[in-house]
């Protein structure tokens, strides 16, 4: 699915003030792109991955979806929009600590059918085998890592096959060996189910394994450009085996 | 959002948040076992008074004219109770059932209770007579409710009752007997009729309940401390009464004579207790007073009723009933009649009020859960962002706030509900040791039916949706972006 970004603005206000958190985004990303967004703090890079999945439509300015056009969209069409097409992973994984693993993957599921009309249980405990938590079904996610709770986090936003994987700071919070691991799984996810995949980060080194990279500043991009994928040398960061238990 | 999904939602929320749903429903808990107490109350109240007291399902119409002293009523337009007027009665619309009634028109008094009281007492005897079959249900001895004075055709003995033989009219007439005799002779039923010589049957009379209640109630317990035969009178039953026998002395009372100075005593026994029955006094079968009348009053006292009794065929039709019975008829209702929707009226004004108690209880109850609600939605706003980034819509988010509160209405009903049925049991026993025998006390004063129920559930769902409408609408407007970011 093409996402492309046309003339986009976005401004805060509080009380009187005012601040430009968007000033004239235009992109576009082709279907299987593996792109880093990246930028300092404040520089509008969550901003933009809000505007890119819905999920605040406040804007000025066209983003499109393939063929949809958010702001013509109604917000029960956004909704079921994101459901079918769209995953998302956030810093501090957003995981429900009341349910179990099973349950937070399957959480999507309660909003409407899978993509492919698939049984959610299935799925989602292919899922979890898939990233390596096929033994936690039933842990809350307050007995994990903080790597295997990115990973459920993961294993929740492809429950639906989206099409785009939105992914914010999703290894801010984890040391840099387990966040190696997940952004490995994130290069899989491109490379063998053709998923897009729109990573924002400030780290330059986890910048560096995407194939694009966006660099924003103030609100605008400072530079566009492709690059040769660069995953850290030995001795930069700890083996995946290394990753930490709860 | 398919409902096994929804109603798993909901439930993973309530036992989650169950500490904070357990104290919203604790307003509407209490909202609802006041509002269940007082409409039990009302209910029970109004149930003894216009089914015990008054019986509202009846009404008594008399003929105006007659009342005013004009018998015949023409001067005034009535033309009388005759069985043409109950003819026209039984085709009104809603009118299930109607009974002439006559009164006895002449001075009676009846002696005895010996048996009972120890002495024989004597009372003026107020009677009237209904037909029959107005009160088959209600006879509990075996002599029934039967006019035994009918003349009944024969051509041998055997084609009369038993203590009875044919006469040389070709009618049914009592055995000669005298009093050693009687058992053999009249057989189990009959008696020797002293003055006449002549086996006879009693008369079946039937008594008002509240004539006993009265009893019970008033003068038992005013004399029972008493000195004399009135600190000796025992409480009496229903049970104790039947089969009670005693003299009637027709055409002398304390008060009088009839017009000819003739006296007939014949014997009474009581075959049941029923409200249609005359209020303060005995009900024969009719065909006694009317030939009585006629004997002791004349041919023509036995032509026309006093009053004719109309049954209902609901509660609900007793106003339209009436006002036919009134205004196309030209009849008048008893007095009776408007004290009960006096008395019905002023119950169902206080049961209103009672109620409107329950209902600010409930108003309060429900800011009590806007209150609570509105502090869960604050706490949860990540979560609920996070479901809207996952896929759920406004309304998804609306719904599950407002299940929730059906969740928490249903089970606050439903403790409401026995907390209010263990308070009115609590009242009913206190009511039932603590407050001594007064006329038409019953067993219960309450009166809870399957729909009080369903109002109970009903009223705390519907207080419940009112107070967690406005959290609902703002769980609905939380912004995905916003409430994941934290802002």
């Amino acid at each position: 699915m093409k996402l492309s970004v046309k003339g986009l603005r976005r401004i805060f206000t509080h009380g009187e003030e005012s601040r430009r958190a968007l000033v004239d985004i235009t992109l576009s990303i082709e279907s299987g792109e593996f792109v880093a967004i990246m930028g300092r703090s404040g520089s509008g890079k969550t901003t933009l991955l809000n505007a890119i999945g819905g999920l605040d439509t406040r804007f000025e300015g066209e983003v499109r979806l393939g063929e949809k056009s958010l702001r013509e969209m109604s917000e029960a069409e956004l909704a079921s929009f994101r459901h079918r097409h769209l995953g998302f992973v956030f810093q501090s994984y957003n995981l429900l600590n009341h349910l179990t693993v099973l349950e937070n993957v399957l959480l999507p599921s309660y909003f409407g059918p899978l993509r492919d009309g698939g049984d959610p249980l299935e799925v989602a405990t292919g899922l979890l085998d898939r990233v390596g938590l096929g033994d936690r079904l039933r842990s809350r996610p307050t007995e994990l890592s903080g790597g295997q709770r990115q990973r459920v986090a993961i294993a929740r936003a492809l429950l639906c096959r989206p099409s785009v994987l939105l992914c914010d700071e999703p290894t801010g919070s984890l040391d840099r060996a387990t966040g190696l691991t997940i952004l490995q799984l994130f290069e899989e996810l491109n490379r063998e189910d053709e998923i897009t995949v729109v990573l924002v980060t400030h780290e330059p080194h986890v910048a560096a394994v995407a194939r694009r990279k966006i660099r924003l500043d103030e609100g605008r991009i400072a530079s566009d450009q492709e690059q040769e994928p660069r995953w850290p040398v030995e001795g930069e960061g700890a083996p995946p085996e290394a990753e930490g238990t709860p | 959002m398919k409902l096994g999904k929804y109603r798993a939602l909901v439930g993973q929320s309530l036992r989650r948040h169950r500490g904070h749903f357990m104290v919203s429903s604790v307003g509407v808990i209490i909202g609802v076992a006041t509002l269940m107490l007082f409409t039990g109350l009302g209910s029970g109240v109004r149930q003894t008074v216009l089914e015990d007291v008054f019986v509202i399902g009846q009404l008594e119409v008399v003929d105006p004219a007659a009342r005013a002293g004009l018998r015949g009523g023409g001067l005034l337009g009535g033309a009388g109770l005759d069985d043409r007027r109950v003819e026209e009665i039984l085709e009104l619309p809603g009118a299930a059932a109607a009974f002439p009634k006559m009164k006895l028109t002449f001075p009676s008094r009846a002696s005895g209770g010996g048996g009972l009281l120890g002495r024989d007492l004597g009372i003026e005897f107020i009677g009237d007579g209904v037909p029959p079959n107005l009160i088959e249900e209600e006879v509990k001895d075996a002599l029934g409710f039967e006019d035994y004075g009918a003349p009944v055709e024969c051509s041998a003995d055997e084609d009369c009752r038993e203590g009875l033989r044919c006469g040389d009219e070709g009618i049914c007439e009592g055995k000669s007997c005298r009093p050693a005799n009687e058992d053999e002779v009249c057989g189990e039923i009959a008696y020797c009729n002293r003055d006449r010589g002549q086996c006879a049957y009693p008369i079946p009379i039937l008594v008002s309940p509240q004539v006993l209640e009265i009893y019970n109630g008033s003068v038992h317990t005013a004399l029972r401390d008493s000195q004399g035969i009135g600190g000796r009178l025992p409480r009496l039953t229903e049970e104790m009464l039947i089969g009670f026998e005693f003299d009637i002395i027709f055409g002398e009372s304390f008060m009088g004579r009839a017009a000819d100075r003739r006296v007939q005593r014949e014997r009474g026994r009581l075959v049941g207790f029923s409200d249609r029955a005359i209020q303060m006094g005995a009900t024969m079968p009719l065909g006694y007073v009317i030939r009585l009348n006629e004997e002791f009053s004349g041919e023509s006292a036995g032509d026309t009723y006093h009053s004719i009794l109309v049954e209902a065929e609901s509660n609900d039709a007793v106003a339209g009933l009436a006002q036919l019975l009134q205004e196309e008829m030209g009849l008048e209702l008893s007095d009776r009649h408007q004290q009960a929707e006096r008395a019905g009226l002023l119950i169902l004004l206080l049961t209103l009020l009672f109620n409107l108690i329950a209902l600010v209880i409930l108003a309060v109850a429900a800011l009590n859960i806007t209150h609570s609600f509105s502090m869960m939605v604050m706490e949860r706003r990540q979560e609920i962002g996070l479901m809207r980034a996952l896929g759920a819509k406004r309304r998804d988010i609306q719904a599950l706030v407002v299940g929730e509160a059906t969740v928490v209405g249903l089970f606050a009903g439903a403790v409401g509900i026995g907390v209010g049925l263990g308070i009115a049991w609590g009242v009913d026993r206190l009511f039932d040791t603590q407050v001594g025998h007064f006329p038409f006390k019953p067993e219960t004063l309450f009166a809870f039916s399957p729909w009080m129920f369903g109002l109970g559930l009903g009223v705390a769902v519907v207080f419940c949706w009112i107070g967690a409408l406005l959290p609902a609408l703002r769980a609905g407007r939380v912004e995905p972006s916003a409430a994941l970011s934290g802002r």
